[in-house]
């Protein structure tokens, strides 16, 4: 497999003692419906984290919380040990070098996949900087690796409402890469993938935690033995269980909530 | 590393039809009145004043065609870029009004004002006449977005507000106590720059104008909507959200390109009043503004020649049937517009050329 281009993280980040993302004691309620409860959750530097539960179980709402989409009611979310998750917004947050796949692969269809690339590539934010922006070089050739890491080479100039799911799907994870983030949130990459497709994700998150922080979230039980990486799983708001698959599997607690029934 | 394709096909064909007309309307009105090819004076004036109309689609079509900012009170921007050309036309009535008071204009010698209110100082010169027809509804195109955009206000209730703002615009100024005319407006011009708005050759000056900034005002937003700040805002008109999830500036992206056309629409407001003669709050009305929004959609929405097409299109079919049958003109109008919508929902431009990708 090709490179995959380091992050390159803000100035304020700051993840010296190892942990990229700190949450401590969060909670949120809809409608008194507690979505999530108390919940602790850390990930460390270039670690590749799991997190599995039933439906309902928080696992989206959690995300929703670390991208901005959702403020907590109460409890701590940092990223590195200055940036204050609580106070940014979603798009600072994305700035700041937190890149996240949505559930429901969500591409621009009326680009081609060269053009949606070209929309999440790093660098250029302002408005003006925008409008007179060339397409350099180096941004040219992370676009063009980037295809080829997610097998879309070929369909650079396709617009990609003519992409099957599995496409859109990989076509979001590119997305991702081309924003450099450190840390990446990825729900649900598996659905909707033929075999074949997991195998090479697999290999892609695998490759990809070498330089990044990965949580990913995921309903196929496949899937997440063949990442070999430390598990989380969330039961009604909170962590039930932490550890590797077998410990997991093992757990009564576990078995009783999710995996037994 | 490589320019973009930039003019297409069309953009070419749409630009250099109007480089044509522009110059054949300006010979064919020279020409000796009698002469077989004579273009009568009122002629070269609708035509201008159709460009303006086309200007103020091409604006509705960037943020609507390109943004998903539905306006329905793009109209405002044009009426204040009218209000403020309106307004310096009133002063350069100068002493020739029917009160002959050298400063103040009639409508003020009428209710008694013994002085010309702060906000008509300056309008006497030109320069700042023109910067105001930009900061005008820039600004004011600007502060609204800063609040609705920033609020998250989309989709329908975008429209709605921008609807009664346009309203809200329409009744303030029919107050006498604004300072603008009241329901009469601003009317009886003289002369423009010192040229006299009754001749022939103010009358071309003031077409070739138009046409030259709507010529301008294309190839600006052909630029923008082929730059990357296009793709980002095609983008954020299809899921707004994810490109916010991308690190993009949404909200100023919005503002930026809502301010822009909003300035574009006051260029439009500003050529259209010396050429019509009059500007009033009926300017303001909403129905104008959806009357732009339905040009844009019988021409096609987010092609940009579209909306030129519409605007020429519609109001030459207006003048004309209102000029044959008035009372039908409202009904031709719907209809026009429900069958373009049921049949070809990409407009006349999506019928005319093969259904072509629209972003590049």
């Amino acid at each position: 497999m090709r490179d995959i281009r380091s992050p390159s993280p803000v100035a304020d980040l700051d993840i010296r003692n190892g942990t990229v993302l700190y949450m401590e004691g969060v909670s949120v309620s809809f409608d008194g419906y507690k979505a999530i409860d108390e919940l602790n959750f850390y990930v460390n530097h270039n670690e590749l984290r799991c997190v599995i539960g039933p439906n309902g179980a928080g696992k989206t709402t959690m995300m929703d919380i670390i991208t901005g989409k959702t403020r907590p009611d109460e409890g701590q979310c940092w990223f590195g040990s200055r940036l204050n998750l609580l106070r940014m917004k979603e798009d600072e947050i994305a700035r700041s070098g937190i890149g996240r796949k949505f559930q429901k692969p969500t591409v621009f269809d009326n680009h081609s996949v060269f053009e949606n690339m070209e929309v999440s590539a790093d660098g250029v934010r302002s408005v003006y900087g925008l409008f007179t922006a060339r397409l350099s070089g180096e941004v040219r050739a992370q676009i063009e690796s980037t295809l080829e890491l997610i097998g879309l080479a070929d369909e650079s100039r396709t617009p990609v409402a003519r992409l099957s799911h599995g496409q859109k799907q990989w076509l979001e994870l590119g997305m991702l890469l081309m924003q450099n983030p450190m840390l990446l949130l990825i729900d649900e990459p598996a659905a909707g993938m033929t075999h074949d497709e997991m195998d090479r994700t697999i290999e892609l998150l695998t490759q990809l935690k070498l330089t990044h922080s990965v949580v990913v979230v995921e309903h196929d039980m496949d899937f997440v033995r063949n990442l070999e990486s430390p598990i989380t799983v969330l039961h009604q708001g909170s962590v039930l269980a932490e550890g590797k698959m077998q410990d997991i599997q093992e757990d009564p607690k576990v078995i009783e909530v999710y995996l037994g029934s | 590393m490589t320019a973009r394709s930039f003019l297409n096909t069309q953009d070419k064909f749409v630009l250099a039809a109007l480089v044509l007309i522009a110059v054949a309307v300006v010979v064919f009105n020279s020409l000796p009145e009698g002469h077989v090819l004579h273009l009568p004076t009122y002629s070269v004036t609708l035509f201008g004043k159709y460009l303006t109309f086309a200007l103020l689609a091409l604006s509705v079509d960037l943020v609507w065609g390109y943004l998903g900012i539905l306006s329905l009170g793009h109209g405002a921007f044009f009426a204040l870029g009218g209000y403020v050309m309106g307004m310096h036309l009133t002063r350069e009535i100068g002493d020739r009004g029917v009160y002959a008071n050298p400063v103040l204009p009639d409508f003020m010698v009428f209710l008694n004002w013994n002085e010309l209110p702060w906000f008509w100082l300056g309008f006497d010169q030109f320069w700042f006449t023109v910067l105001m027809v930009v900061l005008v509804p820039g600004l004011a195109a600007f502060i609204f977005g800063w609040f609705a955009f920033r609020s998250r206000v989309t989709g329908v209730y975008l429209s709605i507000i921008t609807q009664a703002f346009t309203y809200a615009l329409m009744l303030a100024f029919f107050r006498n106590e604004m300072g603008f005319g009241g329901n009469n407006g601003l009317t009886d011009f003289k002369d423009v720059l010192g040229f006299s708005l009754r001749s022939d050759a103010t009358r071309r000056g003031l077409f070739v104008a138009s046409a030259v900034a709507l010529f301008i005002a294309y190839v600006i937003c052909r630029r923008i909507v082929t730059s990357r700040l296009g793709l980002v805002s095609i983008a954020i008109r299809d899921q707004e959200d994810r490109v916010r999830f991308l690190g993009h500036h949404v909200d100023y992206i919005k503002i930026s390109l809502f301010a822009f056309s909003a300035v574009l629409a006051g260029i439009a407001g500003a050529l259209y009043v010396p050429q019509v003669g009059i500007i009033n709050p009926g300017e303001f009305s909403p129905l104008n503004s959806i009357e732009i929004v339905v040009w844009v959609a019988i021409g096609g929405r987010a092609t940009l020649y579209g909306a030129v097409l519409g605007a020429i299109g519609v109001n030459y079919a207006k003048t004309w049937l209102t000029g044959a049958a008035p009372e039908l003109w409202l009904f031709a109008l719907g209809g026009i517009f429900l069958l373009v919508t049921l049949f070809f929902p990409k407009g006349v431009a999506g019928v005319s050329w093969p259904s072509k990708r629209t972003t590049r």
